[in-house]
């Protein structure tokens, strides 16, 4: 997940309280750790608030995944905010979510961002790195998880 | 026995499928996939080389990153599996994630 996440951008508690505004916040994150310029945060947000109207991607256990394509990224980039208090999210278990990871891929860049899907179901499957990250309270304790936690594929 | 029955058992029957959407098998594709094999009675799985998920499930799907081109073997078993075959493959070799539901009519 170092690969994908940006440091600068993580987020250990969001102020939203809504999808909306939980995707923004973010989006501005990324913004000021230097991904987008000022005036591109409001069509990024439309766009991953697009995506979330043809379907939530909120998959369940506390877990989002918004996302969008957006021209003229270096890499594909995502960052992490959690929520003490939970997001309503319309994900597919009903519950709020509490750990918001958002990905802004390159669109001629399919692989990274399947990649990074499938690496954020696989650590979201382990209770013990829910546990861990919801018990996090400043962006180096997430950096220090997220360093820590091997992506899946090098354990198979 | 069953003269003239189509096959009661639950051996499966399966199929290769090339994953032609240009941004592979998404979350809303992952999805889309997993909403129509659920409306099915068989067992769906998918397997990428040695990883094999529920199809019925896109979260499990996404664990597959499946880019576009990969190949995917589509295995399906139970009483209706004969039906859901060419489905479920199309499904999964389709371009795009919008209108699978109109696969079954």
């Amino acid at each position: 997940m170092k690969n994908f996440l940006v440091r600068d951008a993580l987020v250990p508690a969001l102020a939203a309280t809504t999808k909306e505004g939980a995707i923004r916040e973010l989006v501005m994150a990324l913004q000021q750790a230097g991904y987008f310029r000022p005036q591109e945060v409001e069509p990024v947000v439309g766009e991953i608030l697009r995506r979330e109207s043809l379907g939530s991607t909120g998959i369940g256990r506390g877990v989002a995944i918004p996302h969008s394509r957006h021209e003229g990224l270096p890499r594909l980039i995502g960052t992490l905010g959690l929520s003490k208090a939970g997001i309503p999210f319309d994900s597919i278990d009903e519950q709020n979510v509490r750990m918001v990871f958002l990905l802004v891929s390159r669109p001629d860049q399919p692989g990274p961002h399947l990649h990074a899907l499938e690496t954020i179901v696989r650590v979201s499957e382990s209770d013990e790195f829910i546990a861990r990250l919801l018990a996090c309270n400043s962006r180096d304790e997430i950096w220090s998880l997220i360093e820590n936690t091997p992506d899946p594929w090098n354990r198979d | 026995m069953e003269n003239g029955h189509p096959s009661t058992d639950n051996s499966p029957l399966r199929a290769t499928v090339k994953v032609s959407n240009p941004k592979g098998l998404h979350m809303r594709a992952a999805f889309a996939f997993a909403k129509l094999a659920a409306r099915f009675r068989s067992t769906v799985t998918v397997r990428k080389q040695d990883r094999r998920v529920n199809g019925k499930s896109g979260v499990s799907l996404m664990t597959l990153a499946a880019v576009p081109d990969t190949e995917l073997d589509l295995e399906v078993a139970g009483e209706d599996a004969q039906a859901a075959l060419p489905i479920l493959s199309k499904a999964l070799a389709a371009p795009s994630a919008d209108g699978l539901d109109r696969l079954i009519q």
